[in-house]
């Protein structure tokens, strides 16, 4: 089975950490800090990270802030109040998801 | 860092493969250069040419098409609502009640002649307020996806009201037709309806057209 449909579910809670961590975050960082932090396991294509982020921003979970580099205009994208409290429960979710599949793949024997 | 020219070759790369909108376009301008930049600083000698070959090779154009329509697919008409205050809500009662009471209470002819009047100046109010908007936003010489939510359709529904009213009562004005007051008094509520609803488009395209604008200042 290809393992990036595996991630692919996991992508916005992992969007919404990340920025949690971070801060504001641009695009490309965002990529290269998953790839350094999954030491290249997981590559986020750019297919699937700026739909995600345009959609979090029209969603109002996402606010963005504009950066002059001289030839090109930077995207910066950070939490807002709703999106902080959308990557709280986001991270729930995650979590109850972990436990359920652990029942499945390695149960725990009486 | 890349030159201007460079950065026009990624932004005409984009647009001819389906980026259509100069906001995306811009980020994935950012993206693509910031790898190149890479490339070409640990490899001094890797021509422009070649890193941009390397770099665009990624993109499908099926992948940046879907982009595009994806950053398209955004908008939110519900972000309109938050235009209608307790304030302004109240005043359109208000607006509503003057315009409506005398129709109701007005005997039919009267009332019909009333109501074409109130039609004739709503087109009048509607049509300055759009002329209005745009002469004070004047287009962006590219098109911008966080400017580009049309819908003026709604004020197409007092048209349609008002022609049903004449079709039905004012073409037959002098045979003593008798006109339900309800069927009247809804003219003004279709009136405001759609007034209403292109302020609150209005409202929200203008924080946008705003925030492109200091975006993006050399597009206006």
């Amino acid at each position: 089975m290809n393992k990036s449909n595996l991630y692919k579910g996991c992508l916005e809670p992992i969007l919404l950490k990340l920025l949690k961590e971070n801060g504001r975050m641009y695009g490309y960082e965002i990529t290269q800090k998953v790839k350094e932090l999954t030491a290249g396991e997981l590559k986020i294509t750019e297919g699937a990270l700026y739909p995600l982020l345009h959609r979090l921003e029209a969603e109002g979970i996402l606010e963005v802030e504009m950066e002059n580099l001289g030839n090109r205009v930077r995207k910066y994208y950070s939490l807002t109040a709703s999106g902080k409290k959308e990557q709280a429960r986001s991270m729930i979710e995650l979590e109850s998801f972990k436990n359920t599949l652990q029942l499945i793949f390695n149960p725990k024997l009486a | 860092m890349l030159n201007k020219e460079q950065i026009q070759k990624i932004d005409a790369f984009f647009n001819e493969n389906g980026v259509q909108y100069y906001d995306v376009r811009q980020e994935l301008i950012d993206h693509v250069s910031e790898i190149m930049e890479q490339k070409m600083n640990s490899n001094p000698s890797l021509p422009f040419e070649v890193a941009f070959d390397e770099t665009v090779a990624r993109f499908s154009k099926k992948e940046l098409v879907l982009l595009n329509e994806a950053a398209g697919s955004n908008y939110d008409p519900r972000k309109e609502w938050q235009y209608f205050t307790k304030q302004r809500i109240l005043k359109f009662l208000l607006i509503y009640l003057a315009m409506a009471l005398p129709l109701y209470y007005l005997p039919s002819r009267p009332a019909l002649l009333t109501g074409a009047l109130y039609f004739v100046l709503w087109m009048v109010f509607n049509g300055r307020m759009l002329l209005a908007f745009r002469k004070r936003h004047p287009a962006p010489c590219k098109k911008l996806n966080t400017f580009s939510h049309p819908s003026w359709f709604i004020t197409l529904l007092p048209v349609l009201y008002q022609t049903y009213i004449i079709g039905k009562y004012m073409l037959k004005i002098n045979t003593e037709t008798q006109v339900h007051p309800v069927t009247l008094a809804l003219l003004p509520f279709f009136m405001l309806f759609a007034t209403s609803a292109q302020m609150a488009q209005q409202h929200l395209k203008e924080q946008d057209y705003l925030a492109a604008k200091n975006n993006y200042p050399f597009l206006f």
